[in-house]
């Protein structure tokens, strides 16, 4: 079951989405859903003895492409809808033990390409106006599977939080005639102290208005909306940048770095979004390795994030981190 | 089966199989190589189209 419910306060959905829990028999302790199958062995998701990268409809989606009716009627007030959408996960690999941050390059980049592929796939669905690429890692953020993987969700309408960016870059254009981003970038680069990586084609920053202590925004230096916009050559920066800042993660502490990692692009609802500019941002949880940073009253009742921490120094402490990304052009070209 | 493949400029050919899961769902397996096939292709037939989205398209 999953339907949509207008939130008539904020001014937006909330998706409800229950499961029945259809399993009938315990799987073996160490038993991985992600991993392959294993001849012989307890069936996983994947009834393949090995895969490279896999994408599938996840089990218990939020939204599904064929919703049922919702379970409550709406009112004027209170309208509802089905909760139609896709909901698919992303297995980077199948190295159980492995992190995207731990994959060479070379597999950030055919992932690269396969998210475009998504992208380009679910834009076409006319009931999609919305692709929103992430990943969730780390048991601190309630990841309970560790095996590599990440997710996408197709949204049937602009989620606030971009839409509030839209608003804000198309304010901006009529205000100056210039992109936000754009702009925002060329002060990142103007003063130089938050910026963590950069290559040929993307910057990474802790930008300005961080709201997490190691909260990292990777934005291509050309105006461009969406992963289908990047050359080949972007394609490779941009695995390559993300593998800066992931390997750059798991340095500062010794450990597997938790974050929430989302792709913010253009709707694909048809409008024209030629004020919009591509990005990536991080939201980890950690501000030390040891403690967390909680949503807490302010940002979760008020929506006012207090970051303790200075976004100059923080990214000076993440750029002592980063190191130069090597291609094997064996492995992956 | 069909699996499709198209060239990148530059790029090594990334190869695409969807297969559907008993329950209707559909899984997408994704492959790079040289090898029209792609490297990891298993010998069972299995039957392509479930109740996925969107059509197949040829440019991968
Ligand atoms: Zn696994
Ligand atoms: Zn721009
Ligand atoms: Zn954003």
């Amino acid at each position: 079951m999953s339907e949509l419910r207008w939130n008539p306060l904020l001014g937006e959905w909330v998706a409800t989405a229950t499961h029945r829990q259809e399993r009938t028999f315990l799987p073996p302790a160490d038993y991985c859903p992600l991993c392959p199958t294993k001849p012989g062995g307890f069936p996983t998701e994947v009834p393949e003895s090995t895969y490279d990268i896999v994408v599938f409809l996840n089990r218990f989606p939020s939204l599904r492409p064929d919703p049922a009716p919702p379970a409550v009627e709406g009112t004027e007030l209170f309208p509802v809808r089905p909760g139609i959408g896709v909901c698919e996960v992303v297995l980077y690999t199948p190295n159980h033990d492995s992190s995207l941050a731990r994959e060479p390059v070379e597999q950030i980049h055919k992932l690269v390409r396969v998210w475009t592929d998504r992208f380009r796939e679910l834009e076409k669905l006319d009931y999609v106006d919305y692709v929103f690429i992430f990943e969730n890692k780390g048991e601190a953020i309630g990841v309970t599977l560790s095996h590599p993987h990440g997710q996408i969700y197709a949204y049937p309408f602009i989620p606030p939080h971009i839409a509030t960016e839209l608003k804000q870059s198309l304010d901006h254009q009529a205000a100056t005639g210039r992109c936000l981003i754009c702009d925002i970038l060329a002060e990142e680069r103007r003063d130089g102290r938050r910026i963590v990586a950069e290559n040929e084609s993307f910057v990474a920053t802790i930008p300005f208005y961080a709201r997490y202590p190691y909260e990292v925004h990777i934005m291509p230096a050309r105006h461009l909306q969406a992963l289908t916009d990047m050359s080949v050559n972007e394609q490779r920066d941009l695995a390559s940048i993300i593998k800066m800042v992931i390997a750059a993660y798991d340095r500062l502490f010794d450990i597997s770095f938790p974050y929430m990692m989302m792709m913010h692009q253009r709707p694909t609802d048809g409008a024209p979004y030629d004020h919009y500019h591509f990005h990536i941002e991080f939201y980890p949880p950690l501000r030390t390795k040891t403690k967390l940073k909680y949503l807490a009253g302010s940002e979760s009742g008020a929506g006012l994030f207090i970051n303790d921490t200075l976004p100059e120094e923080k990214a000076a402490e993440l750029r002592a981190h980063v190191t130069p990304v090597v291609w094997d052009e064996r492995r992956g070209r | 089966m069909d699996t499709e493949s198209t060239e990148w400029t530059r790029e090594i050919p990334m190869h695409r199989r969807r297969i559907t899961l008993a329950d209707g769902r559909y899984m997408i397996f994704y492959t790079f190589g040289d090898d029209a096939a792609g490297p990891d292709r298993p010998a069972s037939e299995r039957r392509e189209h479930g109740d996925a989205p969107g059509t197949e398209e040829h440019h991968v």
